[in-house]
């Protein structure tokens, strides 16, 4: 059963192995605290998981009318794709959906660089933020003004 | 800066209690909105859990639905139509026996019809399977959606609701506290040293990672590759329906 779970302190060691095996968040000096991963920081926090264990780290975080992903996935030797997928899907990014909508915000936005995400994106409902990395998803009847 | 014995200054420790202070509003202002995200997660957690374990129904409207099975029928229909056409139209005239000529012809056209026709119709109904998987699909992330949407702005977000209240997670919330102890022991260590970046990083948890995290956060590059193998390859022909 894929749900969504708290992040506790206890998780920030698996947070940084994570981080640390991925190639661009490594790098990434935003990322060199995953405590601000941990439920409580951002405008919500949270472990998404399956029957097998964690299979992302989300954080929403207030972006002006939108909210932003930030995410931090497993190495896929740890978490296969069809587990991840599956899971974004049937659970993740509807809940996400659903939390931005909750907040009042107009969208729900996330930057990547890679095509294979972008397709995964656009197949989902969000569409490229003109000339920009950003992909967003527009929450119904927000955007109306 | 340092008295010449090593001491704190004024100044110093002017700085120090306004960081204290800081640090103090800081964490009480985390530690209220943990528990909020603490409850709202708990509530979400139980509503997915039933929420998966029965019938979320179809995503579209009756009227929507109608419309799209319609235009799966029709599209078929048209289809089977024109290549019926287009069979006949190739077949005409290209080849007349001495015998029975046209007797002949007339079978292999009917021969030709009902075989794209069987065609056709098996792809109107793997499209109209197709629409049904879609519909309900749309029906599973409409529940889910909503779950999270009323949980966010359901009264659990009141603090006050909070107030006086134990929960099982005091245990998480001590190895939370822990760790902002260590991170204000760190920061004293800073400020004396006069290093601002633990300070900054002490100011940024409490204000709940937003600057922490930046507003160009993204996915990382753990996931770039996770389609190369297609999504076909993963989840069949449509990977919408088939989730």
């Amino acid at each position: 059963m894929i749900n969504i779970s708290e992040i506790i302190q206890d998780d920030v060691p698996q947070i940084a192995e994570w981080i640390a095996a991925d190639s661009w968040h490594s790098r990434d000096p935003k990322w060199q605290n995953p405590e601000y991963m941990i439920t409580g920081c951002g405008l919500m926090s949270f472990c998404l998981e399956d029957e097998s264990g964690p299979l992302a780290y989300i954080q929403l975080l207030d972006d002006e009318d939108d909210a932003r992903i930030a995410m931090q996935f497993a190495p896929e030797e740890v978490v296969n794709k069809r587990r991840l997928i599956l899971g974004l899907i049937k659970v993740g990014i509807p809940v996400m959906k659903g939390m931005a909508e909750g907040f009042g915000k107009k969208g729900l936005v996330f930057e990547t660089f890679s095509p294979s995400l972008i397709g995964f994106a656009e197949n989902n409902g969000f569409q490229r933020v003109g000339e920009t990395d950003d992909y967003r998803f527009a929450i119904e009847g927000q955007n109306d003004v | 800066m340092c008295d010449m014995f090593g001491g704190a200054s004024n100044q110093e420790k002017s700085t120090l209690q306004s960081q204290t202070q800081l640090a103090t509003a800081l964490w009480s202002n985390f530690n209220q909105q943990y528990q909020q995200q603490q409850d709202v997660l708990k509530n979400l957690r139980a509503q997915i859990g039933r929420i998966q374990s029965g019938q979320t129904g179809p995503g579209f409207s009756g009227a929507e639905n109608a419309a799209r099975i319609a235009l799966i029928q029709n599209t078929t229909a048209a289809e089977a139509r024109n290549a019926v056409q287009a069979a006949r139209s190739v077949g005409a005239g290209t080849q007349v026996s001495p015998s029975g000529g046209m007797t002949r012809q007339s079978g292999i056209n009917q021969q030709i019809g009902a075989q794209i026709s069987s065609k056709i119709g098996a792809a109107g109904a793997n499209a109209l399977l197709g629409e049904q998987a879609e519909n309900f699909a749309v029906g599973r992330e409409n529940a889910f959606r909503t779950a999270g949407a009323l949980q966010v702005l359901s009264g659990d977000y009141n603090p006050s609701a909070y107030s006086g209240q134990e929960n099982a997670a005091l245990g998480q919330r001590f190895h939370m506290a822990d760790t902002v102890q260590k991170e204000e022991a760190a920061k004293s260590q800073a400020i004396f040293g006069a290093a601002t970046k633990l300070a900054m990083g002490a100011a940024t948890f409490g204000m709940g990672g937003i600057g922490a995290l930046g507003s160009g956060e993204s996915f990382g590059e753990g996931v770039g590759d996770f389609f190369k193998g297609g999504m076909n390859e993963s989840f069949g022909t449509n990977f919408g329906i088939n989730s």
